[in-house]
């Protein structure tokens, strides 16, 4: 069920997204997962295009907030305004399905903290009042890792709370020549449809949570968060929501994969995108060039698969 | 967990984390309830007391593959019998030797549930009473896998897991196994008379003439029925065993010709070295149809008349002069020795297994160091058993999969290689995966899992 509803959804996607699948398989397990999603990468490679896709094809309600220094955090999360003699409560953008933050690294880290509880536990609480988000609720983070000037460095604490980071990278050259071709006369989101709904996503999220894990593979993926823990170049390894977030994100490949159980190859290939923006790399590990990436891969390629022997 | 299984849980190994233990314990009490039983027959109740408990954990525990070599060994120790004489020995020899094997055999077969291979277990009873031992020893074997395959339907919510053909099969097993113990009833000596004629042997008060004609148990446990019907056949009967006897003979010799030759065209000549435990077997077989022949004076397919009676001097010194248990406490000091010699293989396996495990081991410096190796589970599914088989075959191919690789990686590489195999590979990958991380049992893809298992290594050219 979850296969043919990814397929459905894959299919319309690659129709506004050219050359990009394995990313938007990845950005559909995050959602599945029930995690949020941290698309990371230089200016115009179709961060914000995806996510807006994303959200027209899931039928789910939609908002986009362009993140910058002067925003607050009531401008995220609403605010209590008097009227008629008695205190009303006006919800902010925060309260949708599908909450996309353009730039996430522009706002001043206090108005980032006040999405750690919306991410974290799906509800606002303001003046001692605790305001349930909608279910399901999915934020959808870019931000651009150049440019420097005018932003301010996710804490890890935020970090922490996305289940994965995407990168989109440039596309290929025969992938670009698609776009110029396809966007020169129309424009490919205008014409997609919600296909699912957000009833149908929780039941999907429910299901996902019953894909089987192998004690072994419980036993390899904690070798793998573990080594993450001990690996010299490393100041601050994954913590023990990321061992969570990579069970949960190989159990939705899984799903995506039409299979009811996990294979460790789901949890390979879940290990860059899930564990590589919460790692703290050492400041000499930094200068020498080291990249969470390349400190995992090698990770897992010093941890035998639980294969007959 | 349901009630059947917890009651078939001290019965059965841990599902995981334990490299030994794969054997089912009462298996282990049933070989040394059968041992004990040996003791009716003096003459096999060394190699029955030190073989067969020996033989079935090595065999499940420790050497899976190459079981059947241990097969000869016990049956040496009947060398240090009180008929000490190699005449009177190597047909026990032989006799123990063919019992360890085909009760090995057939429980390997049946273990990779493969269950028409008990009903040749039934040829066991004619090796009366060891023979009677070990199709006992079979028919829990059956009983066994029996209640093995109900808990397994309980917990997937079925009534019955076995299929049709399997219940058929399991009915007839049953009934052809009674019929044959009717049989033993009524054709061969009971098993009252035959420890009586033991009892008998051990007295001394016995004349040297009976002790002699005793001695070995062969004129008892051989001599055939009186009025057998297949009393005028026996002349023919022995010209027949003769040229089956040369035939095998023949054969196994033209085999191991065509092997060595085979895989010294190859460069590998070392890798025929697989068929000598074939030789033992074979010629175990041959020496067995020898034994059969006899002389139809002694009432009996099996006397072998050719040999010599024990020399009753040998015998009445030997009780005059041994103390009480002596020779016992010999065959106890020949055990404690040989377990002895046994462990120090053991140990010595598992220190070159460390050595070149910690050689695989040798990470780059700024990699973590993993407490945790390969997880080994016990492989108790013969879906896993056929994966396990069919990698083991690829690395002797010289395909071998690194650690780090994933069952499903390591198939593409292959299938990239080889793409004739991609089918059957990803076939035998698709049941491997539902087994071994679906956490699903799949008996009937069994035979299917090891036909492929078989069948894609050898679409691999020999490197």
């Amino acid at each position: 069920m979850i296969a043919s509803w990814f397929l459905r959804i894959q299919q319309q996607i690659e129709l506004a997204i050219v050359g990009k699948t394995e990313v938007v398989r990845q950005a559909l397990a995050a959602l599945l997962a029930g995690g949020h999603l941290l698309l990371e990468d230089v200016p115009g490679t179709g961060k914000t295009t995806l996510a807006r896709v994303l959200a027209r094809s899931l039928g789910l309600p939609y908002r986009r907030v362009q993140m910058t220094p002067d925003l607050l955090p009531s401008d995220l999360t609403g605010v209590y305004i008097y009227h008629n003699g008695e205190f009303r409560f006006r919800p902010g953008p925060i309260f949708t399905s599908v909450l996309l933050t353009d730039e996430l690294n522009r706002a001043t880290p206090k108005t980032q903290s006040a999405l750690l509880e919306a991410m974290q536990e799906g509800q606002v609480t303001l003046e001692g009042q605790t305001h349930p988000l909608p279910q399901p609720f999915w934020v959808i983070a870019t931000q651009n890792p150049i440019e420097q000037e005018g932003t301010y460095r996710l804490p890890e604490a935020q970090l922490d709370r996305f289940i994965c980071r995407l990168r989109l990278h440039y596309p290929e050259p025969q992938a670009e020549r698609e776009i110029l071709r396809r966007l020169r006369s129309t424009i490919p989101e205008e014409a997609l449809q919600p296909l699912s709904s957000a009833e149908e996503i929780v039941q999907l999220q429910k299901q996902v949570r019953q894909i089987h894990l192998e004690p072994d593979l419980e036993d390899y993926l904690l070798s793998i968060v573990q080594a993450t823990r001990q690996a010299h170049q490393v100041l601050l390894g994954a913590s023990p929501r990321a061992a969570l977030a990579l069970q949960r994100f190989a159990q939705a490949q899984a799903a995506i994969a039409g299979r009811d159980f996990v294979l460790p190859d789901d949890i390979q290939t879940a290990v860059v995108p899930v564990l590589a923006h919460r790692l703290l790399l050492h400041y000499e590990a930094r200068l020498e060039g080291a990249r969470a990436e390349q400190i995992l891969a090698e990770i897992s390629n010093s941890i035998p698969v639980p294969v007959e022997v | 967990m349901n009630r059947v299984q917890s009651l078939l849980m001290p019965f059965s190994s841990s599902r995981q984390g334990s490299s030994r233990g794969l054997q089912p314990h009462w298996v282990l009490l049933i070989a040394l309830g059968s041992s004990l039983l040996g003791v009716a027959a003096p003459e096999l109740r060394l190699g029955l007391l030190l073989g067969l408990g020996l033989f079935v954990y090595l065999w499940r525990s420790q050497y899976r593959d190459g079981f059947l070599w241990f097969s000869v060994f016990p049956g040496l120790l009947h060398l240090l019998s009180s008929p000490a004489s190699w005449e009177q020995a190597w047909f026990n020899w032989f006799q123990t030797t063919f019992l360890l094997w085909i009760f090995g055999l057939l429980a390997s077969k049946f273990q990779r549930q493969e269950r028409w291979a008990v009903w040749p277990g039934l040829g066991l009873l004619v090796l009366y009473p060891s023979g009677l031992v070990l199709a006992l020893l079979l028919g829990l074997h059956l009983l066994w896998g029996l209640m093995r395959e109900w808990s397994l339907a309980q917990s997937h919510g079925h009534r019955f897991w076995w299929s049709s053909a399997g219940l058929v099969a399991l009915v007839l097993s049953g009934a052809v196994l009674f019929l044959g113990f009717g049989y033993l009833e009524v054709g061969w000596p009971s098993p009252t008379v035959r420890m009586e004629q033991n009892h008998a042997h051990e007295t001394p008060a016995a004349t040297a003439a009976q002790e002699a004609s005793e001695a070995s148990g062969l004129g008892v446990r051989w001599v055939h029925a009186p009025g057998s019907p297949l009393k005028p056949w026996l002349p023919f009967l022995n010209q027949a065993l003769d040229g089956l006897q040369l035939g095998i003979l023949l054969i196994v010799a033209l085999v191991l010709v065509l092997a060595f030759w085979g895989h010294r065209a190859r460069g590998r000549s070392g890798r025929g070295s697989f068929l000598l435990p074939v030789l033992a077997v074979a010629l175990t077989w041959a020496m067995l149809l020898a034994g059969l022949r006899g002389s139809s004076q002694w009432g009996g397919l099996a006397w072998p008349g050719t040999l010599e009676q024990p020399a009753a001097s040998v015998v009445e010194w030997q009780d005059r002069m041994l103390p009480p248990g002596f020779i016992e406490a010999g065959y106890l000091l020949a055990f404690l020795m040989a377990l002895g010699g046994f462990f120090l293989l053991l140990g010595t396996l598992y220190v070159v297994f460390q050595l070149r495990q910690a050689e695989q081991d040798d990470l780059p410096a700024h990699l973590p160091q993993h407490p945790q190796q390969t997880p080994r589970t016990a492989i108790q599914d013969p879906i896993r058993e056929a994966y396990r088989t069919f990698e083991q075959q690829m690395q002797h191919l010289g395909w071998s999969r690194p650690p780090f690789v994933s069952s499903a990686r390591f198939a593409e590489e292959l299938a990239a290689r080889q793409p004739q195999v991609k089918a059957p590979l990803f076939r035998l990958l698709e049941l491997y995966q539902q087994v071994r991380y679906g956490g699903r049992s799949l008996p009937q893809h069994a035979q299917e899992a090891r036909r492929l298992a078989e069948e894609i290594p050898r679409r691999f050219p020999s490197p």
